[in-house]
């Protein structure tokens, strides 16, 4: 690794890792403090359950949307970057070693949380709170061994997140192509005109009782690893760990190329 | 070592703005980017640093493309009067940040720099008035280790004393530890004594590129009865003409003939690098042709 991308990762990092401790703090503070403050001030001390709380967060959704947003955001890091003589693509490889660092490191923390608290405080065992987890689908697919469950499990979230964070990079990226004016714009009308043709193509569709589906079934049967009679928890996550990872490449590759043609802006 | 740019052109929603660029910015050398607004100073700098690529032509550092190079990028600086910082953040901390992308950065000196402007370390960026930002990039590029400073505007916003306190810490600097400073400036006469080289860039392209005493050698004001001042200037690359009180004068810019006599009643001398960019940059047509 050069000097220059050590510098760049190192910094990106500590303040990723900066914003994500803050993060943990805002949500502590409106889901735990400021309801334990208006059950002080409202003298509803006793029916609050600060253990209930504790035990209710939604770690892992609350990681892949910060990856997603912190990847988004594009521009201002660029902008500080380029003042400091680093080029766009030392940006884009030390962005990407952050989200993989991150994504374990994350993972981490939401595995101890919800193996260590949410699971027993919700009188689940830990095969069984894997079961519900965005693995449940491959629960069982290794076998009865906890532990390489446990870490199949892991590795697929991680991928997940990065596949996420992958996702805002290569929306942060494009957008920073444009003004602020035109960001805006794409931001309402791409969902809008997305939606629209959905629409349209759906009701296209519907016209033809005939048409055979089964082709579209089966490869979204391929893509989520679905064996024939197999139940949940035994599906095959190869495939889907696989089409993750390209996924991510794919949206990494693009998000590289958006950021070569990044410019300041006059 | 030295910066080349060649051939370097560069055109905003159809406008050009940089036609055909060719120049060499050598090592050790104070120069001086002068042109009216909108002439691509700015454009060109950036083009320069990497900040925004050039549509065709390049830039290169020892050979090497500056695009995508962080040796290169490293090895210069942009002070200029768009605001990359981070505005929340408090100067100290971006002189931290900056030591951390600029290995060698002088904090010591940056911290006494800042004592000597009155620049408080733990104000926020964002909540700097304009002098004191622009005082701040002055701090830091005359603390980071590299070759290659480039100052777009460097003195907008400041007053007197500290313009003043400017050029003699950019002086001191120099004699320290020569670099290569390219000055772009509206503020002609301020850095008229401190610059080397000129660049002076008009309709988007080079139309003086030289060294200030070879170039003010060949910059005249030659005054007296318009008769006799009309008489004697006949034929040569006049650029520019002033009238005060019966007095003519009239800016030359090229060799004198010296086979014609100068009469009793002209008098003839040099003019200051102001004089000589207003006359040129007035007079873009009649001059660009004959300057270079």
């Amino acid at each position: 690794m050069s000097t220059k991308l050590r510098a760049t990762t190192r910094y990106l990092f500590l303040e990723q890792l900066k914003q994500l401790g803050q993060g943990y703090l805002a949500l502590l503070v409106i889901f735990v403090i400021l309801p334990l403050l208006v059950a002080l001030v409202t003298g509803n001390i006793t029916n609050f359950n600060l253990l209930k709380t504790v035990g209710n967060f939604s770690l892992g959704a609350f990681l892949a949307l910060f990856l997603f947003i912190l990847n988004v955001t594009t521009y201002d890091v660029f902008k500080l970057l380029i003042q400091n003589g680093i080029a766009r693509r030392t940006y884009w490889a030390a962005r990407v070693i952050c989200l993989v660092v991150l994504s374990v490191l994350g993972e981490a923390i939401v595995g101890l949380y919800y193996y260590g608290v949410y699971a027993p405080m919700h009188n689940l065992t830990t095969q069984r709170a894997l079961s519900q987890t965005a693995y449940s689908l491959y629960a069982d697919f290794l076998g009865k061994n906890l532990a390489v469950n446990l870490l199949a499990g892991a590795v697929f979230s991680i991928i997940l997140y990065i596949l996420i964070g992958t996702a805002g990079m290569l929306i942060g990226s494009f957008l920073a192509l444009f003004s602020k004016w035109v960001q805006w714009l794409i931001i309402i009308i791409l969902p809008f005109a997305g939606f629209s043709l959905l629409m349209v193509g759906i009701s296209n569709v519907s016209g033809y009782s005939n048409y055979d589906f089964s082709g579209v079934e089966a490869f979204f049967k391929f893509l989520i690893g679905y064996p024939q009679n197999a139940t949940a928890g035994l599906f095959n996550p190869t495939v889907p760990t696989i089409t993750l990872l390209l996924l991510s490449a794919v949206m990494a590759a693009l998000a590289y190329y958006c950021s070569q043609h990044l410019k300041i802006k006059q | 070592m030295s910066i080349e740019i060649k051939g370097v052109h560069q055109a905003f929603h159809g406008k050009v703005v940089l036609d055909n660029l060719n120049l060499t910015i050598e090592p050790n050398k104070i120069y001086g980017l002068l042109g009216r607004n909108g002439a691509g100073k700015s454009t060109l700098l950036n083009i320069i640093s990497d900040r925004v690529p050039a549509r065709s032509g390049a830039v290169t550092m020892d050979g090497q493309s500056v695009h995508e190079n962080n040796a290169a990028l490293g090895n210069l600086y942009l002070m200029s009067e768009v605001n990359l910082y981070p505005p929340r953040n408090k100067v100290d901390q971006l002189f931290k940040k900056t030591a951390n992308f600029y290995g060698g950065f002088d904090t010591a000196y940056a911290h006494r720099l800042a004592g000597e402007f009155g620049l408080d370390l733990n104000a926020r960026f964002g909540k700097l008035s304009t002098g004191y930002r622009s005082i701040f990039k002055l701090i830091i590029a005359l603390c980071v280790p590299v070759d290659y400073v480039f100052l777009d505007e460097p003195v907008l916003g400041l007053d007197a004393n500290h313009r003043d306190l400017f050029y003699q810490e950019l002086l001191s600097a120099y004699g320290e530890r020569p670099r290569t400073f390219v000055i772009s400036t509206h503020l002609i006469e301020e850095v008229a004594n401190l610059i080397e080289h000129v660049f002076v860039l008009d309709d988007h392209r080079i139309i003086i590129n030289g060294d200030v005493s070879d170039v003010l050698a060949k910059a005249y004001a030659i005054s007296g009865p318009q008769a006799d001042v009309d008489r004697y200037t006949a034929g040569l690359n006049i650029i520019g003409a002033d009238h005060l009180a019966g007095i003519a004068v009239t800016y030359v810019y090229g060799t004198l003939d010296n086979s014609r006599p100068i009469p009793d009643t002209v008098q003839v001398a040099n003019q200051d690098l102001q004089k000589l960019f207003i006359n040129l940059t007035n007079t873009t047509k009649e001059v660009s042709t004959n300057v270079n």
